[in-house]
């Protein structure tokens, strides 16, 4: 049975010799609870075959060490000419008629004659619910602001994708996941939908009012839970063995809290239910005496669409176990969003100064992840509430508060004055500021009780590193890596999670910085928009706006995340924030007159584009 | 915008021309400022910053570049840094930055950092142009007391030789005012230019010029020592380095197959040479953004680029910019500099562990490999052949003063022979080259620049001369020297065309000295040299210096690099500059470069360039047509200002030594020089013309 194959890996990987006990009871009672409901039929049915292309074997290793494209996601997005049987015969053929050694041009006319060209199983959608003039922008009242309202509107219209009938007749063809709804994409290389991307982008659709777009999207994760027992990374089959922060609940709460469609609630809990159990089944740790949960994965071998730059990562090491593990921290890391981070690098010091090579994400219990597990409990009791169904209710509430206390327990660090990561190694808080260090706050993972306090301890910890001191948003660490998740990196949806975090703290202090860095983040993506006429995967914090870098690829435009937020954002403040009350910008202009050379307010970096 | 945006004001040299009358006009252009005023709202809204916040300025771009050593531990952890032996490491000697270079360019990023942080902070959001911030910022002191501050000030009163600033004709160029480079959004890439530039026709041609018979037509023809010359100029008035890394090693921003890296590898102060090959990956020449230099007051502002050069014609690449790189060169005993082979050759540095000086790796087994006062010494041989003269004419004069004055001290006899060698140089350059590279005319009227007062500040080298007009002279070489010595006759009578060996093929030699260089090898080049016709400057390159193939390349592309090296510098376009030096005609489109570009170039730089306001000023000054002289108008007008305000250097700072040594040597001309200094029977009397019936051959026995 798949399912079993797919968590045995993670249980003997495991590096803390006690948990495995713990952790296959849990697996037993999971496997024992859903042993006769549907899901568990279809459980059984994940088995794509289009893998032994696109996510493992020699092919995959032959292709990706050729290094025939400068972005390695390219060929694991390609299509197939033939079945992936036909097709690996057909490759062996080819290797021993080129005696196992064939040069990159023998390679690179194989992929031509046995694939067809990449994303070709996605085409271009207009969301059938679009409408030209949603309501939020009534509530922007600066004219450049509402202009460019109008523009993320419409770049729905360009993130629209639908999959070919081909794909539902013939999936082994594809490495794309079958989906019944068409999606919207985050953008750029990014060509299939992603696990918690799809936060925002669902909430920037729902403001948009594409609710349909939004609930189609909702149904698609639903039914991948259906059938394979979570959702993946992304929607590829070389994604097997690793989700992303697990914000199906947050998404359905969103539908709900906008559509008051407690019956679309209801009837998702029992999805919701098992995506929730599998992300503890399969990611819990003891920490301090604590059940708590970190990311993991399950699946052997480099990343598929990172290939090569695994191998060569893993080089340092000796032995094939060895590599094996570091494949297995890089690809936990992928699944913690933050791939990559100083943020998971633990060397043998227990400090967080190292390379890739030093990367121990299974062995760092995160702050963001157990809030959001909290946070599902607790939309899981708030729905089955609506459903009457007290005793459900209460099964969960208990399981949120379990949370919560060991959140409590062992990430809140009085000294630090925040939530910290856990070191399950050295057993000692990571003391390293990451802006997901602040997710307790979004999610209310906290006792209310403790309000004040913790107003007074985290303002503080923002002022102590100098937090406020960054033109372009807050940077995801303090430590410049070269990786993309650190300094001098700004993410969209962590500002998010920090600036509404702020503002549910609910503290005067609190609630005005959190208004203050909503407004910057805002004006800062705008001047980046203005500029370059993108919207960006990544920001600078030293930049008002500048784009990121980093990384193993080069910047994206588009872009999902970036835009749901900023239209959540015009919504919120868009009635007090005006591009040209600067007093020092002279005359205002409009945003459309920006082509014209009397755009005064819009002066810097642009008048370079135009006088000269 | 543009209406009140810069203030033209006159420049205090122009009111200096007390003497109206006195000639200096046309060719010798002063550039003049441009002030850019502030408006009130904006003066007032900045003087409202309060000095914790400039405090906090500052320190957020100290912390700044602190967080970069995180990421430089990455790159040296993971191997990236220039490596001996390869193509990075040619062009890393070409701007290898010394040790003071490096402690300047460090505090100078960091207060432009800083500078950085208020202008995202305070100027961006309000909607502050860059030019109006970077004024503001250029009045306001370091903070008092500051780490920074305290640094800055020791740096300026520290001995200044060789790491100033360059000058700016007109106003820095940068998407953002202060220092970021324009992407390819905007401008087309610098290897992309090179390569449309390319032709392949005209490279393949052979070239056999050289062995005609004298005639009416060469008069006109300038030779190969006319191009060296103008390098070893370049040599001594300018080098912009790269930047290094905090930890001092050299930044790397390609991988070890020339293509780029990963996006984790590319280090803030990179900005690679970048061309996609025929499957999109993109092949990759190392550029690092250029050193920075402290600003003269110490205050917040935008960094200018420092020259590791003496802004004088001085022979300082051959002597050293410092007395402690100076006394490197010398033998210590009769006023001698080093030398190897008997005096002929220049000293040579076989184990040069350091890799200073040639672009050898370890298992290269190379033992040849000279040194000089300058790390451009090896950059080819034709560049060794004119250092190697230039330092047997000292020791031939040091020699000289010691057989009459006997009891003189080593550095007596150092200093008199430096003074005379340097003056030689001098004369040969302002008063032989300059004629040749400027014309008649426009040379007389830099020799006519008044002398500038005691007191005047004296001007460094400016940008546009140092990255762009000097650099005319990479046009004009040929991608083969030929042996003509293999024939004794030069003067042929007959007007065969006779098969040519190679001396050497250039894009073998560069930093990588691999010829057997003896006396008479080094005569075999001067001999080709004075005979070998130059290519004509034009914006065609030879294949030796550019990399024309979407391949992975093997040598570098100069001309890519200098287009790279103008935008890092922050260089107005083309057209800014031949607006200036016409008088300020407008220009209005492609139509207006017709005028001074033949058309048939226009058309090829049309369908590079998206608008002509984008030509850079490399491009648009090689693309001229020359009209007397070897430089078109824009570059004749750049080379002039900078050469009248050497002249003027050189008239306000009189040489210590007895003005009778150097009187007793004043006869020494070009053609002197090279035959006391070399082997050669006869040159022509002209050393930068190719010889013909109007520059006659001259015997050396008849003249020395």
């Amino acid at each position: 049975m798949i399912k079993v194959n797919l968590i045995y890996p993670i249980i003997l990987c495991c590096c803390l010799a006690a948990v495995p006990q713990v952790r296959a009871k849990h697996l037993l009672e999971f496997i024992a609870e859903s042993a006769n409901n549907e899901i568990e039929k279809q459980v059984e049915t994940f088995d794509f075959s289009s893998c032994q292309i696109y996510c493992y074997g020699p092919l995959l290793h032959t292709v990706q060490m050729a290094k025939l494209f400068p972005d390695s996601k390219t060929f694991v997005d390609m299509k197939l000419k033939a079945s992936p049987e036909k097709t690996m015969e057909l490759f062996e053929a080819f290797m021993a008629s080129a005696n196992n050694t064939p040069s990159n041009d023998q390679i690179r006319k194989f992929v031509d004659d046995n694939f067809g060209a990449k994303g070709t199983e996605l085409e271009v959608w207009t969301p059938t619910d679009w409408v030209e003039h949603p309501a939020f922008l009534d509530l922007v009242n600066d004219p450049d602001l509402k202009q460019w309202g109008v523009d993320l509107n419409n770049i729905w219209k360009e993130l629209g994708r639908k999959m070919k009938d081909d794909v539902h007749k013939n999936p082994e063809y594809y490495s794309i996941i079958p989906v019944p709804n068409p999606v919207i994409v985050p953008g750029g290389r990014f060509i299939e939908f992603y696990y918690w991307d799809s936060y925002w982008i669902i909430r920037g659709l729902l403001y948009s009012e594409m609710r349909d777009t939004a609930r189609g999207m909702i149904e698609n994760f639903m039914s991948i839970v259906q059938r394979i027992g979570f959702i993946p990374n992304g929607g590829r089959v070389y994604y097997w063995g690793r989700s992303q922060p697990p914000l199906l609940a947050g998404m359905v709460k969103s539908y709900v809290d906008f559509t008051k469609d407690d019956r679309f609630a209801i009837n998702a809990l029992d999805v919701l239910e098992h995506e929730f159990e599998y992300f503890i089944n399969n990611h819990s740790v003891q920490a301090k005496g604590y059940n708590l949960a970190v990311y993991r994965d399950s699946s052997k071998g480099p990343r598929p669409e990172s290939y090569s730059e695994d191998i060569e990562t893993a080089a340092t090491f000796n032995t094939d176990e060895d590599k094996e593990n570091h494949y297995s921290e890089l690809k936990s890391a992928a699944e913690s969003g933050m791939d990559f981070s100083s943020r998971w690098y633990i060397n043998d010091k227990g400090t967080n100064v190292g390379n890739l090579s030093v990367t121990k994400t299974r062995s760092i219990v995160p702050v963001d992840l157990n809030s959001i597990l909290y946070w599902n409990a607790k939309i899981i009791a708030e729905f089955h509430a609506k459903a009457g169904n007290v005793e459900k209710m209460t099964e969960y509430e208990t399981k949120a508060q379990k949370i919560k206390e060991a959140i409590q327990a062992v990430l809140w660090n009085e000294e630090a004055g925040c939530w910290l990561d856990y070191d399950l190694i050295n057993e000692k808080p990571r003391d390293y500021f990451v802006t997901s260090n602040l997710a307790p706050l979004w999610v209310k993972a906290y006792n209310i009780s403790d309000t004040d306090k913790i107003s007074a301890s985290v303002l503080n910890y923002i002022e102590k590193n100098k937090l406020d001191t960054f033109p372009g948003g807050i940077p995801n660490t303090l430590y410049q890596t070269g990786e993309q998740w650190d300094f001098p990196n700004v993410w969209a949806p962590l500002q998010y999670i920090i600036i509404e975090g702020l503002d549910n703290l609910g503290t005067p202090d609190a609630k005005q910085l959190s208004k203050r860095w909503g407004h910057r983040w805002v004006k800062s993506n705008f001047a980046a928009y203005r500029d370059s006429r993108a919207m960006f995967e990544k920001y600078d914090a030293e930049k008002f706006g500048g784009h990121g870098g980093g990384g193993e690829y080069g910047v994206q435009k588009g872009f999902g995340w970036t835009n749901g937020v900023i239209i959540e954002w015009l919504a919120k403040y868009g009635h007090e924030i005006s591009l040209s009350n600067t007093g020092a910008a002279g005359p205002s202009s409009r945003f459309l007159s920006l082509l014209g050379v009397t755009a005064v307010a819009l002066i810097g970096a642009f008048a370079g584009h135009l006088i000269w | 915008m543009k209406r009140n945006a810069y203030l033209w004001l006159l420049n205090l040299l122009i009111l200096a021309a007390s003497s109206p009358g006195s000639g200096y006009s046309a060719n010798v252009l002063a550039f003049q400022r441009s002030d850019i005023s502030l408006r009130k709202d904006v003066r007032d809204y900045l003087n409202a910053i309060s000095p914790a916040e400039w405090t906090e300025f500052l320190a957020s771009g100290v912390d700044s570049i602190n967080r970069q050593k995180r990421l430089e531990d990455t790159l040296l952890n993971s191997d990236i840094t220039v490596k001996n032996g390869t193509l990075s490491h040619t062009q890393l000697l070409d701007t290898l930055p010394n040790e003071q270079s490096k402690l300047d360019s460090e505090i100078a990023l960091k207060i432009l950092k800083g500078s950085l942080f208020m202008y995202n902070s305070k100027c961006l959001p309000r909607g502050i142009s860059g030019d109006e911030c970077r004024t503001f910022l250029a009045t306001k002191p370091l903070p008092e007391g500051s780490a920074l501050s305290v640094e800055c000030k020791r740096l300026l009163n520290s001995p200044r030789t060789g790491h100033h600033a360059f000058r700016r004709l007109l106003p820095r160029h940068y998407k953002d005012g202060f220092h970021e480079m324009f992407g390819e959004d905007k401008l087309p890439g610098a290897w992309a230019i090179s390569m449309a530039l390319y032709d392949r026709d005209s490279d393949a041609r052979p070239r056999t010029g050289a062995r005609r018979a004298p005639s009416a037509d060469d008069s006109e023809h300038s030779n190969l020592v006319l191009v060296q010359f103008a390098q070893f100029v370049e040599h001594d008035m300018s080098k912009p380095v790269s930047q290094s890394m905090s930890n001092g090693y050299s930044i790397e921003c390609c991988n070890r197959n020339q293509n780029n890296l990963q996006p984790r590898f590319h280090h803030p102060l990179c900005a690679p040479i970048l061309y996609n090959d025929k499957n999109n990956w993109p092949n990759c020449l190392n550029y690092v953004r250029s050193a920075l230099a402290v600003g003269e007051r110490c205050t917040f502002g935008a960094a200018e680029q420092l020259n590791q050069a003496t802004g004088n014609l001085d022979l300082s690449q051959l002597y050293g910019i410092t007395d402690v790189a100076e006394r490197k060169m010398r033998t210590l005993t009769n006023g001698a500099l080093k030398s190897t082979s008997n005096e002929n050759l220049l000293p040579m540095s076989p184990d040069d562990e350091d890799h200073r000086f040639c672009a050898w790796d370890i298992s290269a087994n190379a033992t040849t490999c000279f040194i000089a006062g300058d790390s451009r010494v090896n950059s080819s041989p034709l560049s060794i052949l004119i250092y190697t003269i230039f330092m047997r004419n000292h020791n031939r004069i040091a020699a000289e003063l010691l057989t009459r004055h006997k009891n003189w001290s080593d550095e007596q006899l150092f200093q008199a022979a430096k003074a005379v060698n340097i003056d030689i140089y001098r004369r040969i350059v302002v008063r032989e080259w300059l004629v040749e590279v400027l014309g008649n005319e426009a040379a007389a009227e830099v020799l006519a620049t008044p002398p500038a007062s005691a007191d005047e500040r004296l001007s460094e080298v400016s940008n546009e001369f140092a990255v762009a007009a000097i650099r005319f002279y990479f046009s004009m070489l040929p991608n083969v020297l030929h042996n003509l010595a293999a024939t004794n006759e030069v003067i042929s009578s007959n007007n065969n065309i006779l098969p040519l060996t190679n001396l050497f093929e250039l894009k073998n030699e560069i930093y990588k000295p691999q010829l057997q260089y003896t006396s008479k090898k080094l005569n075999e080049i001067l001999l080709s040299l004075l005979h070998e016709r130059a290519m004509k400057m034009d914006p065609f390159y030879v294949g030796a210096i550019v990399w024309h193939e979407p391949t992975k390349p093997t040598h570098a592309d100069v001309l890519a690099f200098d287009i790279q090296r103008g935008r890092d510098h922050g260089l107005q376009p083309y057209y800014k500059y031949l607006e200036a030096c016409g008088n300020k005609k407008t220009i209005a489109g492609w139509a207006d470069f017709e005028a001074v570009i033949p058309k048939k170039i226009v058309d090829k730089l049309r369908s590079v360039y998206r608008s002509w306001r984008d030509v850079d000023l490399l491009i648009g000054g090689i693309s001229e047509q020359t009209v007397d002289g070897t430089v078109g108008p824009t570059f004749k007008c750049i080379l002039a200002e900078q050469f009248s305000k050497i002249h003027q250097r050189h008239q306000q700072r009189k040489w210590p030594t007895d003005d009778t040594l150097l009187r007793a040597y004043s006869s020494i001309n070009g053609t002197k020089l090279l035959c006391l200094n070399s082997d050669m029977v006869s040159v022509p009397q002209n050393i930068f013309r190719l010889q013909s019936n109007s520059n006659s051959l001259v015997k050396c026995n008849d003249i020395v």
